[in-house]
């Protein structure tokens, strides 16, 4: 069982949490969220870097940030169980991801988007030559793109087309509590290999009995492995 | 009739000299305990209860009272007392960047276990971290005065913000009767303390709540209740129930759903202030008859020492931005009161004795 943590950092460190990329909230902080994490089974990091901030023209800043080799004494020295952390793109900027590298992640990762197949593709490639297929991985966005089988074979057929080393299922959220079960079972019959990781949002209530050999990604959001539920959900500060 | 004796040490609980003022007394305890047990005699809890839970079955409004929530037992079993009376609450947690692994499991587990709803209010590390460290710079004792009165804030905040007139906590009599000793604390409300104490730091985030803000609140009618006190509260009951309904996980120790809290207690308090806090957690216990004094003398025999500490766990100091020498020139250094700086300690005298009359 592998689980991975999912952390967007503002520039300063902070764990922010954002709608569509927009408007961040601040969740936490890092250091304590990666803690519980580890201590909760997690194996592994991955942060994402957004739209969010490119647009605050911070984008080439957490490069910085995640460039800088104190990033890995942050956070792998102090919590044991850790890996090295992997990091996703949104979108490719091959400059940066050679930064992550430098800095010793061992993995980036994009996510899927209509219309920069290209963009992606190439990305991948430069990075596969240099790297090996697995220090690159691509991202399904289940609650972005769909849970529509023709478009889920033809993102199993690219990835598989670009030699990607991992496949990655994100935010597959029933009710937003739980893994969507029929969806992974759905994603089990078109899975050649148990390599496909499976991701949600919701914490860690992942149905390992249920689900067989799929591999879970767990993408938490609201500080440490809370989440908000019910009716009223109420963003914190004042 | 209580003939006091000198003596170091109660021979009824575990509370000693240590504690501001103590003063044993032949046969049936110390100031400390005694006031407890005096307190002990039979009342008509269950009646309280009952009209209390009544009370808020005809409140108005989607929720009836504000619960604060940490992960540890007194509150969760609040949060579950109150879904088995069919009283929706919300419960509000605040999230201090010190939460255990296990405190937000527990909580996830009550919070999924039961009808209510929940929110978890995040302070602001960056400024938390910096005002954490002027108290240690400041050499007080109550270092968790910052996260006790961010606490009260927040649930006053809540209880303004969807207009609910009760907040519901988890303090008892039972586990938590015996008086913290003065010298092992500050008032929980003095906000002018804290804004003192950490002037150096620019605030933007975090949430006071002082003395004058508590009067306004009670005059609006928003009340606290302390639940636990109105049932025969057993500890050991309370989480075999947690354990059977919600899968909940007990903790080593009280208050050891904070990171920061176990730390404090383990090695601030006994390495620098001489205070071992154990002692009255066991002392309650003693006195609610859920352990007998000789099971606690043996709790209290192992010690964590501050060397085994610096060796082993880094954690806390990499979070608080601090080196080792930096921590052990802390705890060699001379302490201060908290009555060195400007505090509420007047006015808070000044309404008691108003209430008074």
């Amino acid at each position: 069982m592998r689980l991975i943590g999912e952390l967007i950092l503002s520039c300063e460190l902070d764990a922010i949490k954002t709608t569509s990329f927009n408007d961040p909230v601040y969740c936490g902080d890092c250091l304590n969220i990666s803690k519980i994490w580890s201590d909760s089974g997690i194996s592994e990091l991955l942060f994402s870097i957004t739209k969010y901030h490119r647009k605050n023209n911070s984008y080439k800043k957490i490069g910085n940030v995640t460039g800088n080799p104190e990033i890995n004494e942050y956070f792998s020295d102090y919590i044991s169980n850790l890996r090295v952390p992997a990091s996703i793109c949104i979108y490719p900027e091959i400059e940066d991801c050679h930064r992550l590298f430098e800095c010793g992640f061992d993995r980036v990762g994009f996510c899927y988007e209509k219309g920069k197949e290209t963009e992606i593709e190439y990305a991948v490639d430069v990075l596969r030559s240099q790297y090996g297929s697995q220090a690159t991985f691509l991202v399904y966005e289940v609650c972005k793109i769909g849970k529509y089988v023709d478009e889920l074979s033809e993102f199993i057929n690219i990835a598989e087309k670009w030699g990607v080393g991992e496949l990655i299922f994100k935010d597959i959220a029933a009710e937003n509590k739980c893994a969507d079960t029929e969806f992974c079972k759905k994603l089990a019959e078109l899975a050649r290999d148990s390599e496909i990781l499976i991701g949600y949002s919701g914490g860690l209530q992942y149905e390992k009995e249920k689900l067989g050999k799929l591999k879970f990604f767990s993408s938490l959001s609201l500080g440490g492995d809370i989440t908000f539920i019910g009716s009223n959900n109420v963003l914190p500060g004042f | 009739m209580k003939k006091a004796i000198n003596s170091h040490f109660c021979n009824v609980c575990l509370m000693d000299h240590t504690a501001a003022n103590f003063q044993a007394y032949e046969d049936i305890g110390c100031n400390y305990c005694l006031p407890v047990l005096m307190n002990k005699s039979g009342s008509s809890k269950h009646e309280d209860l009952e009209k209390i839970l009544n009370n808020l079955h005809e409140t108005p409004g989607e929720y009836k009272a504000v619960v604060g929530v940490s992960g540890g037992v007194d509150s969760s079993y609040v949060a579950h007392l109150l879904d088995q009376s069919g009283i929706k609450v919300l419960l509000v947690h605040m999230d201090n960047g010190w939460d255990s692994h296990l405190a937000t499991s527990n909580i996830k587990k009550i919070v999924n276990g039961t009808r209510h709803d929940f929110v978890s209010y995040v302070l602001y590390w960056p400024e938390l971290r910096d005002m954490q460290k002027s108290f240690m710079l400041a050499d007080v004792v109550d270092i968790e005065l910052l996260y006790d009165h961010a606490a009260a804030a927040i649930l006053y905040y809540y209880a303004k913000k969807f207009k609910i007139k009760t907040i519901i906590d988890g303090v008892n009599q039972q586990t938590e009767g015996i008086k913290i000793p003065d010298n092992w604390r500050w008032y929980k409300y003095d906000g002018v303390n804290i804004r003192d104490i950490s002037r150096r730091v620019t605030h933007v985030n975090y949430p006071y709540f002082g003395t004058i803000d508590r009067i306004k609140a009670k005059i609006k009618g928003i009340k606290r209740i302390s639940l636990l006190n109105h049932i025969s509260f057993q500890k050991n009951d309370a989480l075999k129930k947690l354990e059977d309904r919600y899968k909940y996980q007990r903790y080593a120790g009280k208050h050891e759903e904070s990171t920061f809290t176990k730390f404090y207690q383990d090695i601030i308090l006994p390495n620098k202030f001489g205070v071992d806090k154990r002692k009255l957690h066991l002392s309650d216990l003693i006195l609610n008859r859920e352990i007998d004094r000789d099971q606690a003398v043996n709790a209290i025999k192992s010690v964590k020492t501050l060397e085994y500490f610096l060796d082993t766990d880094c954690f806390i100091l990499n979070k608080l931005n601090l080196s080792k020498n930096e921590f052990r020139n802390y705890i060699t250094r001379p302490i201060k009161k908290h009555s060195d700086f400007r505090n509420e300690y007047a006015t808070v005298n000044f309404v008691k004795k108003i209430v008074r009359r």
